[in-house]
């Protein structure tokens, strides 16, 4: 965290130059010298980042303004010098490391929120191409044009297979679209949302309505804790837990660890399904994780198998959730009709899809095999 | 942090501390190394938060003195060493001496794996960076500093371990002959020491807690005792606290101790914190013992290795420094020098307010681990005003047996199938080392990970054991068991036989048999045991302990 807030005060201060964003004006779209807003964390670090190094009446700029106040100065000394948003663009970007050698970039129009609360960094970008989007610490969560993928394929597809969902839990997902999805649903009694940081789940309600319409539906309870340890007292209480996670590293660590796998397992009733966000098999770090997931899975389930979907804005746009299931089979005990006769509109999901998700390219059964057979006691 | 917090500081600070130190000072060479150097390493200190206004970090510096102690001749918001390293590094020395590898040039493997920043300080004892051995600026500084923080005489930088610190310390205060009484719940290198001069291991035998199963502190009547039994011993050693937080009453033991003319030498392996935070049990040097080991780098932060001597008014730290150099190395790392003199200041600035988070952590996971049931994680109900006299709220010890599982098969459980270490995992007990370093997701995970174990693995507890102590029977002086004539026998044929060698759980090292002790039928049934359950066993020349050396027949008694 430290790290990233040393490196964004040197570089984004530099922003604030305006002898530079003259120049940039000046010559024009082609030949505009980089001034990235690029983000990554780990293998992919954060740092807002500028091509030039920051000089010392940088730093002092950077000392006097707070990052979203340059942006917001900028903008308006952009709008001053008569450029409007219509026309044009700055070529203003983010951009988020994949892998130290492999970079998405999303040009970013402007920033519409930064902040840091106890546990990450939070930001909010709008952006011509994908709309809103949110990063912690970052990382892309969710853009608003391709959201609907991830949370249509993380709720429907349990939902789907589970023949009386009353009651739910949700874990991490403070962006509030796992709950628009499952509010489709007028049988679940009620939803737990258990998100660590209340700070996410304000600036998504403030920034994101697209997402975050439904957090106040009557069926949702919102707790603010620790969800390794919200789960481990409940036992027996859950039809379905969905675990919405950011990765692996950082506050989102503890859900990707046995223990916690296990807790959800007791707090599941018997027929019980958990479905998690799984990382992507692509990336040799991703795959890693996803790995080690896949194994602790299996070790705390009878019945686990993995699904993906295509997500542009995720590492390799392939990307992997784990359903997990103490009863149900995940496709054989899908029931087609029954979804299909509820009426519910979705872009992403449908039935057959549904049964086409479970079947794995090659290298990913590969993959997951190896941990499912290895030291499996 | 920043480089305004940096300029603010080095500007308002102008020679605090520096003059009243340098005219409080007996040495000579140093009031030269003072002038000379005024300002200069101060820049590099980084200004944390915490003590940008360093009037502010002064005064606390006053206020943290407990009773009696003079505080405030040193701004201990300063790092003498940690700055001469600095400012050695700007001045770009050529090296024609050792380390040959030159600032890391010579081995660029060792500088991928430490990085250019450590590789480059890792450096000799020169005339800008003092010399350990012999200590007279900037070594000499941070000692007298820590001497302050810790409301000691003197301090002593150790970088051979705490091991280094304890017998140092029996080194100092006996030679061979010498009576000395202690617990017998010592750490290995108490007896070493008595290996190494020749002393003579008086122990009072801990009482037990046989529910637990662990060795309790001394009880003031049985100090008493030993010390009326043996009016010749020389001195008394006592742990504050054990590996499990349990303290004696120390200060009842100092005055008694003191009124028989021995000396008190404290092992503080496990009780840096008690000088920092609030509410904790009472110091050595508080309770006004005359030496303390105290391992900086357990609960206080810095590098693994290093450690620090405290001695009070009646040593004469002269002869303490000869004993230290009996076995110190002369290449000091400063690595390990730079890593006391950091924690140290960072102890003394912030450590009342780690310490209470760290507290607040320990409390909040024994409260939580106890909800569980089957698991019972103590707490100060355990205090008795004797035995355990007092409590360390820091360590978070918890009993297995509830569950049916000894402590050490949940240590290997938290560390095979739930990626969590632990500091030890005994016959009946886990115990997980809270430090300033922990933060509240890890206890959640921790919590998680003993619900999950308990749901999964837990048994009849019919059949487990706990430690039992089991009195040890002194034959002959650890010095003469360890250099006589042995030979090597099957495990269970060394019945009523002297050891020569340490039998030991580590951790927590404390020795089952020691040089010159008789093996009984107990010893050997608690050694076979404990390896069932799979404790690492150390101290015999076999690994594998499946023999033992004995002294030779004519020699057991």
């Amino acid at each position: 965290m430290m790290e990233i807030k040393k490196i964004d005060r040197h570089n984004l201060s530099d922003i604030n130059k305006p002898r530079k964003f003259s120049a940039v004006f000046g010559t024009g779209m082609g030949t505009m010298r980089e001034g990235h807003t690029q983000c990554a964390k780990g293998t992919r670090m954060a740092e807002l980042e500028n091509s030039k190094p920051a000089s010392s009446a940088g730093r002092i700029y950077g000392r006097i303004f707070k990052r979203s106040e340059i942006l917001r100065h900028v903008w308006y000394w952009m709008q001053a010098c008569g450029t409007g948003i219509g026309g044009m663009y700055m070529d203003l970007w983010f951009s988020e490391l994949h892998t130290p050698n492999v970079k998405l970039s999303i040009r970013v129009d402007r920033q519409l929120y930064s902040g840091e609360s106890e546990l990450q960094r939070i930001d909010v970008f709008e952006s011509p191409e994908f709309g809103r989007f949110l990063a912690l610490d970052g990382y892309i969560m969710l853009t608003e044009k391709d959201e609907f993928i991830y949370h249509e394929m993380i709720a429907h597809v349990p939902m789907a297979v589970h023949p009386h969902v009353e009651r739910v839990l949700v874990i991490g997902a403070g962006d509030g679209g796992v709950v628009r999805e499952l509010a489709k649903y007028p049988e679940i009694e009620y939803i737990d949302l258990v998100e660590i940081d209340r700070q996410v789940i304000q600036v998504c309600r403030d920034y994101l309505p697209q997402t975050a319409c439904k957090l106040d539906d009557e069926r949702v309870y919102i707790h603010y804790e620790d969800g390794l340890k919200f789960v481990r007292s409940r036992e027996n209480e859950y039809d379905l837990i969905i675990v919405d996670s950011t990765d692996p590293f950082g506050p989102g660590e503890g859900l990707f660890t046995k223990e916690f796998y296990g807790n959800c397992y007791k707090a599941l009733r018997e027929d019980g399904i958990m479905v998690n966000q799984h990382e992507s098999p692509f990336y040799e770090a991703d795959a890693t994780a996803c790995m080690r997931a896949h194994k602790r899975i299996v070790e705390s389930f009878p019945i686990s198998r993995v699904y993906q979907a295509h997500i542009p804005t995720y590492p390799s746009g392939h990307w992997l959730f784990g359903f997990a299931s103490k009863r149900y089979h995940p496709v054989r005990d899908m029931d087609a009709v029954r979804w299909m006769e509820r009426g519910l509109e979705t872009r992403y999901y449908t039935p057959k899809l549904h049964a086409g998700a479970f079947c794995l390219p090659a290298y990913v059964e590969k993959l997951l095999r190896k941990v499912e057979f290895t030291d499996n006691k | 942090m920043t480089a305004a917090g940096r300029k603010a500081k080095a500007g308002g600070e102008k020679g605090t501390g520096r003059k009243a130190e340098a005219g409080g000072e007996k040495g000579t060479g140093r009031k030269a190394e003072a002038g000379g150097k005024t300002g200069t390493g101060r820049k590099a200190e980084p200004g944390e938060k915490a003590d940008t206004g360093k009037s502010r970090s002064r005064k606390r510096a006053h206020r943290r003195g407990k009773e009696g102690k003079v505080m405030g001749r040193f701004n201990q918001a300063r790092a003498p060493i940690y700055e001469a390293l600095e400012e050695f590094r700007q001045e770009r020395i050529v090296p024609f001496d050792v380390p040959g590898h030159k600032r890391g040039r010579g081995n660029p493997e060792l500088v991928s794996l430490l990085g250019q920043q450590c590789v480059g300080i890792d450096v000799n004892s020169m005339r800008s960076l003092d010399n350990l051995c012999h200590p007279v600026s900037v070594i000499r500084e941070a000692e007298e500093m820590a001497a302050e923080a810790f409301g000691s005489a003197y301090a002593f930088l150790m970088v051979g371990g705490t091991t280094s610190s304890v017998q140092s310390m029996i080194l100092s205060a006996t030679k061979k002959g010498d009576k000395i009484i202690l617990p017998r719940n010592v750490h290995r290198s108490v007896i070493n020491a008595l290996v190494l001069n020749g002393a003579i291991p008086i122990y009072v035998n801990p009482d037990m807690d046989s529910k637990l199963g662990i060795a309790l502190g001394m009880k003031v009547s049985q100090v008493e005792r030993t010390i009326k039994e043996h009016p010749d011993a020389v001195a008394v050693l006592v742990n504050n606290p054990t590996y499990y937080g349990i303290c004696s009453d120390l200060k009842s033991i100092v005055r008694m101790a003191h009124a028989h003319g021995m000396k008190v030498l404290v092992d503080e392996a496990h009780g840096t914190h008690f000088y920092f935070g609030d509410k904790m049990p009472l110091s050595a040097m508080e309770a006004g013992a005359d030496m303390a080991a105290v391992s900086m780098h357990k609960s206080g932060g810095s590098l693994t290795q290093s450690s620090f001597l405290l001695t009070g008014i009646s040593m004469n730290p002269g002869y303490v420094r000869q004993i230290i150099n009996l076995t110190q190395t002369t290449s000091a790392s400063y690595l390990l020098l730079a890593s006391l003199d950091i924690s140290r200041r960072n102890l003394a600035l912030r450590g009342k307010k780690e310490f209470a988070k760290v507290t607040a952590l320990a409390e909040y996971a024994r409260e939580e681990l106890n909800r569980i049931g089957g698991y019972y994680a103590y707490n100060s109900e355990l205090v008795n005003g004797d035995s355990i006299f007092d409590l360390d709220k820091t360590k978070l010890t918890v009993n297995t047996l509830g569950i049916g599982l000894a402590g050490i098969e949940v240590y290997d459980l938290l560390r095979d199938e739930y990626d969590i270490q632990m500091e030890l995992g005994d016959i009946a007990n886990v115990l997980a080392y809270i430090s300033i370093g922990d933060r509240e997701r890890d206890m959640e995970r921790l919590i998680g990970a003993m619900t999950e174990i308990k749901r999964k693995y837990r048994r009849d507890n019919a059949g487990m054991y706990t430690q039992e102590y089991i009195e040890p029977r002194v034959a002959v002086s650890p010095q003469s068991a360890f250099y006589a004539e042995k030979e090597s026998l099957p495990l269970m044929e060394t019945r009523g036989r002297v050891c020569s060698e340490f039998v030991m759980c580590y951790p927590p090292g404390i020795p089952i048999l020691a040089p010159g002790e008789e093996i009984t039928e107990e010893i050997l049934e608690y050694i076979v045991y404990a390896k069932e359950k799979g404790c690492s066993m150390t101290g015999p020349e076999d690994p594998g302990i499946e023999r033992l050396n004995v002294l030779r027949e004519q020699w057991a008694i």
